[in-house]
Parts: C-alpha cells; structure tokens; sequence
C-alpha cells in the first residue's frame, strides 16, 4: 500500500504541470494585447496609445519566445500571482481565497448527506429490490434528479424563508455578522460553524447552520439521487456475486453478507463519483449561491466568465484542475483501500 | 440520537421563529440593492451607488437647502459667500475675468480618525481634484469653474498652460489665509455651488489632508514628475483611498466585503451631534437576483429595496409596504454606440467585416446607427417595463427641462427602415455577410437588461444572418469597461448633478464629455454651441441652443433614446423620515442621518414644492 501511495503521490506534480500547460495553451490563444489586462490594477491604463501598449508587452515579455513565458508565468503562478480580477477588484489569488470558505462550507455539510444518505438509501432499496420502499426510493431520486437547481432553490425560500420565516438566504443574520467582525472573535479558518465552535459562540453557530440548512438541502438532494442509483446498481450487481452466496452458504447473518461482503465491494463506484461530485460542488454552486445570496467561488466565477474577465476565468480554471487531480488522487487511494487488487497491480 | 436531533430541530426552529418585535433591527437601516460602490475616494466616485456610500461618510462646504435647487445652507463653511455679505468679489487679470469666493471654514469639526478639520484640508481637496483627474471621472466640472467651460480636463489645462504654468494655476486657484479657503474661478460662478460645492456633489467632498498623504494619496507636492495622462496620482482601485475613507460626515466605513455589504456605522463624534431619533448602522446589501431581494423585502429583512419597475406589481398591496411616487426623476438614460472601439475588445468577436463579428469602426456607417435607432420600439417599452410611468425621450435631455427639449421624434419603431439602412450598409456588405455582436447592460437592472434584449430580438428577426447576444457586467466593472471603449452597444445613464440643461448636454454630446467622449462623434463646432450653452443668460437663447445640438445628435444617430420615467421608491412603513432632494432623487440618494424606524412616524417626508405630483401609497 504504502508503494503505491508513493508512487501516486509522484505522479502527482506531474499531472499537476500537464493542468498548467493547458492553462498556459489556453492563455496563449489571447493576443499580447489581451493578455495585457492581466498585469493592470486599473483598465485606463490600457487606453493608452499603440506605441504605449506595445512597450508595456516588451516589458512585460509578452511577445517573448512561448518557453520564457511559460517559466516566467509558472514561476508567478508558484509565488501565488495569477493576475488582477477586474471582476473582483482584487488579485485573482486573493478573490478565490476570500471566496473558498463560503464555498467549502457549503460543499462540506452538501457533501456529507450525500454520500452518506446516498450510500444507506441505495443499499436499502437494493436490498428491498421491487418492493415498495425500492419503488419509492426510486421515484423519489428520478424526481430529484430531474428537479432544476433553481427551481427547488426557489421554491425552498418561498416556503422555509418567505411564508416560515425558519431560513433566511445570505451566511449570517445581522446580529451574528456583528460577532463575527468583532475583536472578539476569530475567524481560525473561515469556516463559520467551525470557527463558531472554536470560540465557543453557540448563536453564531446556530445562526451560520440556519443559513446554511436550505442551501444544503437543495444541493444535496440533487446529488444525492445520482449517488442513490449507482449504490442502488452496484448494489444489485454485488449481491449477485459468487462470493455472496458463499457468505450465505457458510451460514453468515444476513447483516453481515449484506454490509461486509455486498456494500464494500459496491462501495467502489461510488467511490469514483463521490470524488469528483465533491470537486463539483466546489465549483459548480452557482445558482444555488445565487439564489440563496451567498458570496462564493460558482458565483465569481460565473461572473468572471460573464464579464470576460479572462485572469479571473484562468485562474480559477487552474484551481479547479488542481482541486479535480487531488480528488481523483484521493479516490485512487481510496479504490486500494477498498480493492486490494488495485494496489497489487 | 434521536433525542439530540430532536434537540437540534427545535433549536433551529426556535431560532428560526424568534421574534424581534415589530420593527426587527431598530438601530440598522438595511438596503437591498443591484450595484456595489465602485470606489470610496471622493475624488474618483462618479456613480450613484459609491455616492449612497459617500453621502454618509464625507460632506461637502454647502448644502442645498430643503426644497430648493438653488438655495443653499452652509455646512462645512459658516457662511454661504455672496456679494451680498462680501465673500464674493469680482476681478479681472491676463487670463480674464475671475470671481473670487472665499468661505470661512467651521471649527470644532472632525474627522473619523479624530483629525481637525482646518482650511488646508480644504484647499488640499480641491487642489486633489485638479491634479488627479480620472478619466470619465466628475472633475471637469471643476475644470469648468476654475478656468472656463473651454476646460474639461486636466490635459486642457495643460496644452493651454504648459506643465508648470498648469501646476501654478492649480496652485492659485484655493488659497488659505486664516480660517478662510479663497477660490479664484475664471468658470461661471453661477455652477460653482451646484456642481462641486454642495452636499450631493460628493466629488468635492473634505477629505483630511494628513490621514491622506499618510497612506499614500498625492502628497500635495507640485514639484513631482507629472505621470501617465499628466495624472500625479493612481486611480480607481489603485487609489490609497479606495477603500480606507475619513470624513467628516455622520457615518464612518465599519466593513466593505466585496460584491456582498458595505457596513456603516455611526460615527459619535459627529459635529451635529445625535440628539433625536437616528439610526446606528446602514448596512447595503448587494443582491442581484431579484427573487431573492423580494423575499428578503417581504420578510422584513430588508428596510429599503431596488424594485425594478417591471416587477412592481407584485409587492402592489403587500401589508407592510411603502411606495412612494410620481416625483421627477432628474436623470435618463441612452443605447450609447461607440464608434471606434478596442480592436482587442471580446465584444465584437472577429473584430472583422465576416460575419463572425463587427469591425472596431462598425457604427462609423450612419446606416448602421440609424438602423438600431429604428429597431427599438420606445412606446412599448415605456407602456409594458415601466408600466405606463415613462413616456419615449425625445433626446438625452429629459422632458423635465420643457422648452429646452427638442420635442420631436426623429425615430419611431419602424423595421421596415431599420431592414432599409441595414442593406445600405457597407454597400450591401453587411446584409450579405451577416454579423455578430455583444450588447452590454449592468448586471441586476433588469429594465435595461430588457431594452437590450428587445434590441437584439428586433435586429435578429430582419436577417438570420444577423447575431446579437445580450452581456451584464457587475456595475463595477460596467463603468471601467466603456471607459476603455470595450463595448461597442451599451446602455447607460446620467443622473443629474444639478439642474441645467448643460449638465445633460455636456456628458451626452460634447467630445470631451463623459459618454461622447468614448462614442468618438464629438466634434468642435457642437463643442463651441455647447460651451454657449453654458453661459447662455436668456432663456430663448439657451433652448435655441439646446435644440441645434439635439437636432445635431438626432440627424447623426449616436445614442438611441430610451424612456423618460418619473421615480419610484419602496421601503417598509417602519422607515420613518426619508426624503429626497431633487438632486438625488433615487432610492439610494438619500441622508441615513435622517432617517428612523419606527412603528409610528411621519414615514416619507413628501416634498410637494420640487415635486408636485410626489405621492405615497402604504398597506
């Protein structure tokens, strides 16, 4: 096991240079001219004249041979500069940074229903197999499959915000947001229910879950039927296994056959789509943050590529390559966890 | 486990259903609205949603006084100069006819960080003002007044003084002497107060002299290397006062996240004092997606909200709610075509004459220009978006100035004309090859989001060759990206900073003006009419002028006339003591101070001398 961690973990920043090549090709398909605005705080700065313009790209080395500018551009990239957001009004960096722990919240508490309800409905409703809490359970993830995100997000707020009152949209009310700035609290990682537990401040906690539970529940539910079906397939498949039916012959509970030997093998599926589901979630919650009016990385990065804020667009391309190879790196090790074979070849 | 899921259930409903009384939040004052602040440097902001902010936080000399356009109160000076009291004195040198004005500065005036206010912040104000001229920025009105309507920016200076004959001009424009800023004009003095010295021209706004050179703003320093554009100082967010203001006024910045809030809070050491009923905080939510800002409204959790007019009907009897309108609106707004835009610009595609795009000098052909204004259909969108309360502009200057409007439609609705200019275009070129274009429109105005989309609905269905999408950048971003002449089609607007035909006529049509001068049609024999505009004391002779470059802008078809609305606002009927002046009649252009919640109250203070029609309807 440890080898192939090892050997994994090599592959690791050579995967990492083949995103950055993509990114870099991708930026060079942009004339010098384009690539300007990468470098500049304020865009009067590009109104200046031809001649202006073109001094600013020999300076800059914009019109340099394609490998002095790949070194120089991984050599900034390495130092954390990818460029000035006109969209965020910020260095690109610094605009993903502040944006990521409103996403990684919500991708977390999204995430955890998912896999874990996914996970025990698919299993159960393979075990049940037409009967009809299977009948039930599949309706109900069709029906949340096909459901739009903003559809459900809507009519989430109507319900539990507009006529209940129960969860209102944005990450805090006003009088928790007032505890969180002050001097008295500290923000250790962003995360406002983690940070909330860390200084101890049960209303900020409470308030931060509040905010948190309709956005959570409208992305996990869609997630969650996709995560359903294939445990509910996998399922199906491994119960038909010779090895089950040995389990079954050497006199093993039913428990056991089912949890021990069918879900674990079953597991390996799933495995793969949780990995990437998690990458997607921390890139792909545009409408749901939209909808529920929580500053994050979908909503920026819908914005960037709306307003053709190209710095913005690459840069948050590149940290979504880098989030994807992680995860897939992680599931990869997770697969030899639960498959040996894996880790033997 | 059970027991503490059902624990955790009825904490979270418990705190969900938790009653704040009648009036939630007494103390903060929270707005929904569609736009960030673009900057908190007074000398930079030239948009209505930095000036909600600075509004707040700086203050100005004067201040109109309540129900006048022309009348003023003295607020940061003690007096309000005149001939009258001998503060105003006329004189003439080489350059020409000058006024001098001289205000007595207050004492005991302070600033957030603590800082006196004294005379040298106010001269260092103006002389920043002068030096550091951003561009599409609100200082050629300063330029105006200081050296005449010929003088729009710093670089006119400039060409007409030599660097340092510039520099010294600058230099003997606000002098100190005692407690008194004396101001030397060779502009009309009759704008000096209504475009620089008042309380909503938030671009001449008293910003502390030593809090600013500390962290880094121009250090009043004439013997430095004049930069870039002959700019001594960066701009937008570059500048060392972005986001890091100091005013005098009764609100200070508490926290500015980016594209979400900017919190105000009050500033106890304020020169008015507290007494009386006032709110705390003011906190500006930014929420574009209109489903999200209704509920919010509806909740409660929003005091004061941005209803797009098309969508009104569906807060109309909401218990609760407060509508005030039928008040003048002193602004209007245009389809801005540009005629030379960045070759580099993703707007136009292939930047070429094939099709897949539209070359950057595309709307130099007047076919092409008279063939969008034919496209749009004003009457409709005045009768369905802003339901029935807009009527077609004639112009860019809004019905309110009367005789001075040119009142007669040169475009109407009419695609049989716009199909007739589209196959004159290029020879017949553009109607064979097709094209491709993006229109652009600021991000959570849905009423102008809808005019682009009738626009490109409209063109679409003369041609299949003919392919427009519709584009909206964060406002922050909008305003930069015309400057640098990114978009060729946008739509956009002008709120009035005081009431004269110049200030409309000036932004829209003069070549160094805030919208022509990117349009690039200006010219300078409509310049020169423009500048007589300015100085015209006779009436007749002012609407004569009027009409020549309307008539000029209309026959050239630079900027397609939108609708001219009356206003309207919402807020909860908590809200208590808002007011407008007509200045800044728009739901954001209002005092804080002012305001209150309260179940009881006098809730919006009508102003039926500048607005007649003003009326307010609650349920």
């Amino acid at each position: 096991m440890t080898t192939y961690v090892l050997r994994r973990l090599i592959m690791l920043p050579i995967v990492l240079i083949g995103v950055t090549l993509l990114i870099f090709a991708l930026l060079q398909l942009l004339s010098p001219f384009s690539r300007l605005a990468m470098f500049v705080t304020d865009p009067n700065q590009l109104k200046q004249g031809p001649e202006q313009l073109q001094e600013m790209v020999e300076a800059l080395g914009l019109d340099d041979p394609v490998w002095m500018q790949y070194g120089r551009w991984l050599n900034q990239v390495l130092h954390g500069d990818l460029g000035w957001s006109e969209s965020g009004r910020q260095p690109v960096v610094t605009a993903i940074l502040s944006r990521l722990p409103g996403t990684l919240e919500l991708a977390l508490f999204a995430v955890i229903p998912v896999i874990f309800g996914g996970i025990w409905l698919g299993k159960i409703t393979a075990v049940h197999q037409n009967k009809p809490l299977d009948h039930v359970g599949r309706v109900v993830a069709i029906v949340g499959w096909s459901f739009p995100t903003f559809v459900l997000g809507l009519l989430a707020l109507f319900v539990f915000y507009g006529i209940l009152d129960w969860f209102p949209p944005g990450r805090l009310s006003i009088a928790a947001a007032r505890i969180v700035n002050s001097d008295a609290f500290t923000s250790y990682t962003k995360l406002l229910t983690i940070d909330a537990l860390l200084n101890g401040n049960w209303f900020v906690l409470g308030d931060a879950l509040r905010h948190l539970i309709m956005p959570v529940i409208t992305l996990a539910y869609l997630s969650w039927a996709l995560i359903m079906r294939v445990m509910r397939s996998s399922m199906l498949e491994s119960m038909r296994q010779d090895y089950v039916t040995t389990a079954r012959a050497k006199g093993q509970t039913e428990r056991i056959v089912i949890n021990k030997h069918a879900r674990r093998n079953a597991l390996l599926p799933v495995t793969t789509i949780a990995g990437t589901m998690f990458a997607g979630l921390m890139s792909g919650v545009v409408i749901t943050e939209t909808v529920f009016n929580r500053p994050g990385l979908g909503r920026f990065a819908a914005s960037a590529a709306t307003q053709l804020d190209i710095p913005s667009v690459l840069g948050f391309a590149l940290f979504n390559g880098i989030l994807f190879v992680v995860m897939n790196l992680i599931v990869d090790l997770l697969y030899a966890y639960f498959d040996p074979r894996v880790r033997l070849e | 486990m059970r027991k503490s899921l059902l624990v955790l259930t009825i904490l979270l409903v418990g705190v969900g259903m938790c009653a704040f009384g009648q009036v939630p939040y007494p103390g903060t004052l929270r707005i929904g609205a569609i736009s960030e602040a673009v900057t908190l440097d007074p000398v930079n902001a030239y948009d209505t949603s930095s000036g909600q902010q600075l509004l707040q936080i700086y203050e100005g000399l004067l201040a109109y006084a309540p129900s006048s356009i022309t009348e003023y109160v003295p607020w940061l000076a003690t007096a309000v100069p005149s001939y009258d009291n001998g503060l105003v004195v006329a004189g003439e040198d080489d350059f020409g006819a000058y006024t001098l004005v001289t205000f007595p500065i207050r004492e005991g005036v302070y600033f957030h960080n603590g800082n006196v206010l004294d005379p040298g912040d106010v001269e260092y104000t103006f002389e920043r003002c002068l030096v550091v001229d951003p561009a599409g920025g609100p200082q050629w009105m300063a330029y105006n007044v200081f050296f005449g309507l010929d003088y729009n920016s710093l670089a006119d200076v400039v060409d007409a003084f030599g660097q340092d004959g510039a520099k010294q001009k600058i230099q003997e424009a606000v002098e100190v002497s005692g407690n008194n800023v004396t101001f030397k004009l060779y502009g009309p003095f009759g704008l000096f107060y209504s475009s620089l010295m008042n309380d909503r021209t938030y671009w001449g706004y008293i910003v502390d002299k030593a809090y600013s050179i500390t962290n880094g703003a121009w250090p009043q320093d004439f013997d430095i290397e004049l930069g870039v554009d002959w700019k001594m100082g960066p701009e937008g967010a570059a500048s060392p006062l972005y986001d890091i203001p100091n005013g005098t006024g009764p609100y200070m910045l508490n926290l500015w996240l980016p594209v979400e809030q900017v919190i105000l809070e009050k500033f106890d050491g304020y020169w008015r004092g507290w007494d009386g009923d006032h709110v705390d905080f003011m906190i500006t939510f930014n929420i574009s997606e209109w489903s999200t800002r209704r509920t919010m409204f509806e909740a409660g959790d929003l005091d004061i909200c941005y209803v797009p007019r098309q969508y009104m009907g569906q807060l109309i009897g909401t218990e609760g709610l407060r509508t005030v309108f039928g008040y003048a609106a002193a602004g209007n707004s245009g389809v801005m075509l540009i005629n030379d835009v960045n070759p580099e610009s993703q707007f136009i595609h292939s930047g070429q004459l094939d099709g897949k795009g539209v070359p950057p000098d595309f709307m130099n052909d007047i076919d092409v220009r008279k063939a969008f204004h034919y496209a749009f259909d004003a009457a409709t969108y005045a009768e369905q978006i802003y339901l029935g309360e807009a009527v077609p502009s004639y112009s860019q200057l809004p019905i309110i100035f009367g005789d001075a409007v040119y009142q007669t439609y040169m475009y109407g609705f009419d695609l049989e004309k716009a199909e007739e200019h589209f196959r004159k275009a290029y020879d017949g070129q553009l109607w064979d090859l097709g094209f491709k274009l993006t229109l652009e429109y600021n991000i959570g105005n849905d009423m102008r989001r809808v005019s682009m989309e009738i626009l490109e609905a409209n063109i679409e269905s003369l041609n299949p060759k003919f392919d427009l999408d519709v584009v909206g950048l964060e406002w922050a971003s909008h305003l930069p990206a015309y400057q640098s002449r990114q978009m060729m089609v946008y739509r956009s607007g002008w709120g009035a900073d005081y009431i004269h035909p110049y200030n409309f006529i000036q932004p829209y049509y003069h070549s160094q003006g805030n919208f022509m001068r990117v349009q690039g049609f200006g010219t300078p024999e409509t310049d020169a009419l423009i500048a007589q505009i300015g100085l015209a004391t006779d009436v007749a002779e002012l609407n004569r002028l009027c009409h020549e470059v309307q008539l000029w802008a209309l026959e050239g078809a630079y900027t397609i006339p939108m609708v001219d609305p009356t206003g309207r606002t919402w807020e909860r009927t908590w809200v208590q003591g808002r007011w407008f002046h007509s200045m800044g009649a728009s739901s954001g252009n209002f005092k804080a101070y002012d305001v209150w919640k309260a179940v009881e109250g006098p809730g919006f203070i009508l102003d039926n001398i500048l607005f007649p029609g003003m009326a307010s309807e609650e349920w």
